[in-house]
């Protein structure tokens, strides 16, 4: 049988039908009637419940992990919209997928690597190629997750992890994560794929310093309280249009903060991006997804549409090489939401999308995800990354 | 003083440092111009999207005259591309003394609301409407602005917060309402409803395009409807025009027949009254001969040489024999001529009480020359299962004609099915035509005729009645028989008139009449 799959989306504003569309389409491409394994992404303005009892429906109950995002993405559409559902269906006698959930990300980050390590670990398969992890963007701390996991798995069974973080349309109030018929928040939501399969995969972000370099001040684990001695929220206010100060969730898309990158990673960029998807008017303070100390110099950054472009161009380069004349059976994309329609008007984020996915696998099923975070290795090290792509072919 | 080089120095990096502070001042400046300007270019893009798309929802429009489209386009248009959660359109038919909307279409209810807002009735003389029909001007009813009268109206919509727009032609024939709007629960995913949003032109735009469609479509409707009635007017005048020619040729070929019956008749009688009397006489006469033969039993030779040549035993004897073939001959005529004028009927064109009986029988009679066996198979053979009916009020001449009809069309059928059939064949099952009547009840009667043919297809069948069908060859039929029995039996006698038939078994008539002609109580 090999490896059947297939991808649907579809835009109805009824959950029921929508859900049910996406599958049909995907099954229709597939040509399958029972998929092994289902991945799903969507968008916030269905109810989430629903949504997710209409694909398992549709699905057989087959099992399911995903996500909201602030879009979807698959061949040829990159929808941002408030109303989008795309399903991957995967049938395989070469792919095995054991997956799960864990919960209390804010409560304890660490521990819940530590519980999703030891999950995995009960049940690792010698020929484990990959762990997808999708969690939650508004209470995810990436440092002390990956603490918890590598020590509790990938320091013993090193894997390349992959994925990104749910969000919830600029709203960031809620995000979802799915796992089978559960719609949960604040949780982790992972597979472990295991197989005789290769990966080949690229990682690009597209910002650029602004203005002059900066210093933390003060600061405790992923809260910054001040930079050059100034309350953080007004720093970045310097930056700012007052209509962007009022709407504060579009503000963040549009400005981040950039560290540098470690010496292992200075080949690839001089900086490491970083989103902020929490403020807190009361102490003036920003939150981000990985831990600072004080005394880290800091740079505003922006993207730039040139880099931007550059580095989807090298992604495709890096991923094809990769490849060689073999075609991916699927492939995924976690894709920073501050790079869609918040940088590039409608036609061009299409054109280069399509631009990419035709020099990387025009007719590949393909499954991606605006997200508020993404996750995706670096050399040997698994990384954490802000306005960035990561994009990941199995074959 | 001179300056020492580190004052030089120094003075160099503060003036730098002041260049950068000022550089990264502008920096914080371009960085804010820029987003100022993506911010109004997104505006833009989303207006220029909006802009065509209603282009393509105008063009939608054009294409077709289909209400239910319109208005689907319409609510697509809403809930997908400008990003309302819901839409509901309610129309007044404003002929009808019943002053309430009704909903026509509601979308973008996934709910247990769905069937509560289907069967919605809004009032036209509600306040809301009543400003909204007066004012033509759309209504408001945002988060921050509500009155009393807007609030109650949002329990009654489920929205809580909506955009009510008009829909009036000019000829006021239409009045529609298209309610647009969100529930709080949506309001983070959705458009909302703001009195000057941007989107409110696109609507308005919307309805405004939706208005003209409709009117389109319903003066489209109208002038279809006109037409077709034209046409069905036409078309009526034609039949009525045909079937009086058809009335007048009937007419003058009954009036021929009645003619020539009469003028057969009386010399027939003539000629047969006389027989009698011929046969009285030339008995005397032969009589008479006896008895001279008898008194003289040797007459002169010449005479006996007469009597020898002239064989006065074999002429008196076949002379009784021609006298009686003559009288059957002149009886038949009789029969006939009696047959002519009972299916002519010509002095029957109004309603009179017949014998139906009788003028089935007749036209057997008429029909007698096809039905007799021929060189090439027997005779036809003819069923009659009568039932004893009363007398029923009709126009018997109309009545015949369709007994014709139906029996020439049964004849033809079954010499069809001889043309193919080897002489064995068509003696191993003769051919049948079966004429059965019977009385439904004191009002009905009913005559059924069934033939052992062919039968006809289902596609025949479907066109048997239509005017002009036929599947004669040309010069052979008209197609307005079975029409015509059809018109005679439907519209002149109120009754009915079916065609029941199965392929290779054969086809059956059936006609139900009303015995009083007024009755029409099936």
């Amino acid at each position: 049988m090999g490896t059947q799959v297939g991808v649907g989306i579809s835009h109805h504003r009824h959950p029921d039908t929508a859900g049910k569309m996406a599958v049909e389409q995907a099954l229709l491409q597939a040509a399958v009637e029972r998929p092994d394994f289902v991945l799903m992404f969507a968008t916030v303005g269905y109810n989430q419940q629903a949504l997710i009892n209409s694909v398992r429906s549709a699905t057989h109950r087959a099992p399911l992990i995903g996500c909201s995002g602030e879009g979807v993405i698959t061949l040829g559409e990159a929808d941002e919209s408030n109303f989008s559902v795309a399903v991957m269906i995967i049938c395989s006698d070469e792919l095995h997928w054991h997956h799960g959930v864990t919960t209390g990300l804010k409560e304890d980050a660490t521990q819940v690597g530590t519980n999703v390590g030891q999950a995995i670990k009960a049940q690792f398969a010698p020929d484990a190629r990959s762990l997808f992890l999708l969690a939650d963007g508004l209470t995810f701390n990436f440092d002390k997750f990956i603490q918890g996991l590598n020590h509790q798995l990938l320091n013993e069974y090193p894997l390349p992890v992959f994925g990104g973080l749910s969000a919830d349309n600029l709203a960031f109030k809620q995000t979802y994560q799915y796992y089978d018929d559960q719609v949960i928040s604040d949780g982790v939501v992972w597979a472990i794929l295991s197989g005789q399969v290769r990966l080949a995969w690229a990682i690009n972000h597209g910002c650029v310093p602004i203005g002059n370099k900066r210093i933390i001040t003060r600061c405790d684990g992923n809260i910054i309280y001040e930079i050059d001695h100034k309350p953080a929220v007004d720093i970045l206010q310097e930056y700012l249009t007052p209509n962007e100060i009022d709407h504060w969730e579009k503000a963040i898309l549009n400005l981040c903060l950039g560290f540098k990158a470690p010496e292992d990673m200075q080949n690839r960029d001089e900086y490491v991006i970083r989103f902020i998807p929490n403020k807190d008017d009361e102490t003036k303070s920003i939150q981000i997804q990985t831990e600072v100390t004080v005394g880290t110099e800091v740079w505003m950054t922006r993207r730039d549409h040139e880099k931007i472009k550059c580095g989807i161009q090298q992604m495709a380069m890096d991923i094809t090489t990769q490849l060689g004349n073999a075609v991916p059976k699927f492939i995924l994309q976690f894709d920073c939401s501050g790079r869609g329609k918040m940088v590039f008007r409608d036609h061009l984020k299409i054109d280069l999308l399509n631009d990419f996915q035709k020099q990387v696998g025009p007719n590949v099923p393909w499954l991606g995800l605006y997200t508020l975070g993404e996750i995706g290795p670096i050399g040997l090290r698994n990384c954490f990354h802000d306005y960035t792509a990561v994009v990941v072919a199995v074959y | 003083m001179a300056d020492t080089p580190e004052s030089s120095a120094i003075s160099s990096i503060k003036y730098l440092q002041q260049e950068n502070q000022r550089l990264s001042e502008q920096v914080k400046q371009l960085v804010k111009t820029e987003a100022t300007l993506y911010e109004f270019q997104e505006k833009l893009d989303s207006q220029l999207r909006i802009y065509r798309k209603l282009y393509d929802v105008g063009q939608q429009f054009n294409a077709t005259f289909d209400i239910d489209q319109i208005l689907t386009v319409m609510a697509n248009f809403i809930i997908y591309e400008l990003n309302f959660e819901r839409c509901l359109i309610l129309f007044n038919n404003t002929s009808e003394d019943d002053s309430a909307f009704t909903v026509k279409l509601c979308d973008g209810y996934y709910d247990e609301t769905y069937e509560t807002v289907r069967s919605l009735k809004l009032d036209a003389h509600h306040p809301v409407i009543s400003k909204l029909l007066t004012s033509n001007k759309c209504v408001i009813c945002s988060e921050d602005y509500q009155s009393e009268e807007l609030l109650q109206l949002c329990s009654r919509i489920h929205m809580d917060e909506y955009m009510i727009f008009s829909i009036e032609y000019i000829t006021q024939k239409r009045i529609g309402l298209v309610i647009v709007g969100n529930t709080s629960a949506m309001f983070p995913y959705q458009v909302r409803i703001q009195p000057n949003s941007e989107y409110n032109l696109g609507l308005a735009n919307l309805v405004a395009q939706a208005t003209a469609a409709l009117y389109s479509a319903d003066s489209y409707r109208e002038l279809l409807q006109k037409s077709i009635f034209l046409q069905q007017t036409l078309e009526e005048l034609q039949q009525a025009q045909f079937q009086l020619i058809q009335q007048e040729k009937m007419s003058s070929l009954g009036r021929l027949v009645a003619g020539v019956a009469h003028e057969i008749n009386n010399p027939v009688n003539f000629i047969h009254g006389n027989l009698f009397h011929l046969q009285d006489y030339l008995q005397k006469l032969f009589n008479f001969v006896h008895i001279y033969q008898t008194h003289y039993p040797n007459p002169d030779p010449e005479i006996q040489a007469e009597v020898d040549e002239t064989e006065l035993e074999f002429l008196e004897e076949d002379l009784a024999k021609i006298l009686t073939s003559m009288k059957t001959g002149t009886e038949r005529i009789r029969e006939i001529v009696l047959s002519l004028r009972n299916f002519s009927r010509m002095d029957e064109a109004t309603l009179k009480e017949v014998d139906i009986h009788d003028g089935i029988d007749s036209t057997l009679m008429m029909l007698e020359h096809f039905l007799k066996a021929q060189p090439e198979r027997p005779a036809i053979k003819i069923m009659r299962n009568y039932t004893k009916l009363p007398l029923v009020e009709c126009y018997a001449g109309q009545l015949n004609q369709v007994f014709m009809n139906i029996l020439a069309n049964a004849i033809d059928a079954l010499e069809n099915v001889n043309a193919k059939r080897t002489v064995q064949e068509i003696n191993d099952n003769l051919s049948q035509i079966t004429i059965q009547t019977s009385l439904v009840n004191e009002e009905w009667v009913e005559i059924l005729i069934s033939d052992n043919g062919c039968g006809i297809p289902e596609n025949v069948k479907k066109q048997i009645f239509d005017p002009f069908f036929t599947t004669k060859p040309v010069g052979k039929g008209t197609g307005i028989g079975l029409w015509l029995s059809h018109q005679i039996i439907v519209e002149k006698h109120n009754g009915e008139i079916k065609v029941n038939s199965t392929l290779g078994k054969g086809t059956e008539f059936l006609i139900k009449i009303p015995v009083r002609h007024s009755s029409k109580t099936k």
